[in-house]
């Protein structure tokens, strides 16, 4: 019974760590069958990620200790935008604006502009997911909103 | 899938949740083992409201929730911290599976409540230490 649940106490007994999957295998890629509304959303979300990532990029140019410290988003947000030129058909970037230039007055400032960023991109992701018309798309940006809101909660203060 | 088998799959893993979240917290020492012991607890009892909130959407729908099993395998290792913590590591890396399925199957109200129970479960492997993942609750 537990093995058809996806949950069960003796595999989990059988698992350690280490066994986790990679992000390569974990990609819950809906390559086909997306309605053009969630197509338009991934779009979207794609550009937003991308000007999240740009707000990193000028923060860790302002302070260049938390270049390390963000990498681990970075990464994230990258893999995830990979993923969302994989889901769509004939994805194109959309053209971003560059975001405004950062004025945190010190690095705990420009980290709390950073998590400001972050919870806004997770909440257009769930709002994504929310609307979306396909389960596979929804589950896809559950996942990344998911993803962020690991981060933030591994983020150092 | 149907929504209701994803919310029967999503409570039937609450169930076993509860169920392995009560045993590790009773073999954590609440003295020699404090955050340990703290955080189970608090896993166990978002377990246990999940599982009563699922129960309450499948009887809404006019169906029979699925009764937890009378007793669970549990893990061959949880005598020490480290293996108490990871056992419910694991625990949420595979529960928030079932939540990626729940959301994949179900749309409006119940699909919000699937996408706030990922995210919970995603940072309760944070707490455990377990490393972020790419995607949380996906295949």
């Amino acid at each position: 019974m537990l093995g058809g649940l996806g949950l069960g106490v003796l595999a989990v007994a059988g698992c350690s760590a280490s066994s986790a999957p990679s992000a390569a295998t974990t990609q819950p890629v809906p390559r086909r069958g997306g309605l053009p509304h969630d197509v338009t959303a991934a779009v979207e979300l794609g550009s937003a990620i991308l000007g999240a990532v740009r707000v990193i990029a000028r923060v860790g140019s302002t302070y260049p200790a938390l270049v390390r410290r963000l990498h681990p988003l970075v990464t994230m947000h990258e893999v995830h935008v990979t993923t969302l030129r994989q889901a769509v058909p004939g994805y194109v970037d959309r053209a971003t604006t560059s975001p405004a230039p950062v004025t945190a007055r010190n690095q705990a400032a420009a980290l709390r502009l950073v998590a400001d960023t972050e919870r806004t991109l997770h909440d257009r992701l769930i709002a994504a997911a929310i609307a979306a018309e396909s389960g596979r798309y929804a589950r896809l940006f559950g996942s990344m909103s998911a993803a962020i809101s690991q981060q933030l909660a591994a983020m150092p203060a | 899938m149907k929504a209701i088998d994803a919310l029967q799959a999503a409570l039937a893993g609450e169930h076993a949740a509860v169920y392995l979240t009560g045993v590790l917290g009773a073999q954590a020492s609440s003295s020699r083992q404090h955050a340990l012991y703290a955080v189970l607890v608090d896993d166990y009892r978002e377990h246990r409201r999940r599982r009563d909130e699922l129960t309450v959407f499948i009887h809404d729908l006019g169906a029979v929730p699925v009764a937890s099993e009378v007793t669970y395998d549990l893990p061959a290792q949880m005598t020490t911290a480290a293996e108490l913590n990871d056992a419910a590591l694991q625990l949420e890396r595979r529960i928030a599976k079932t939540y990626g399925q729940l959301v994949e199957n179900t749309a409006g109200a119940q699909r919000r409540w699937a996408l706030v129970a990922l995210n919970e479960v995603a940072v309760r492997q944070v707490v455990f230490r377990g490393p972020p993942e790419m995607f949380p609750g996906s295949h």
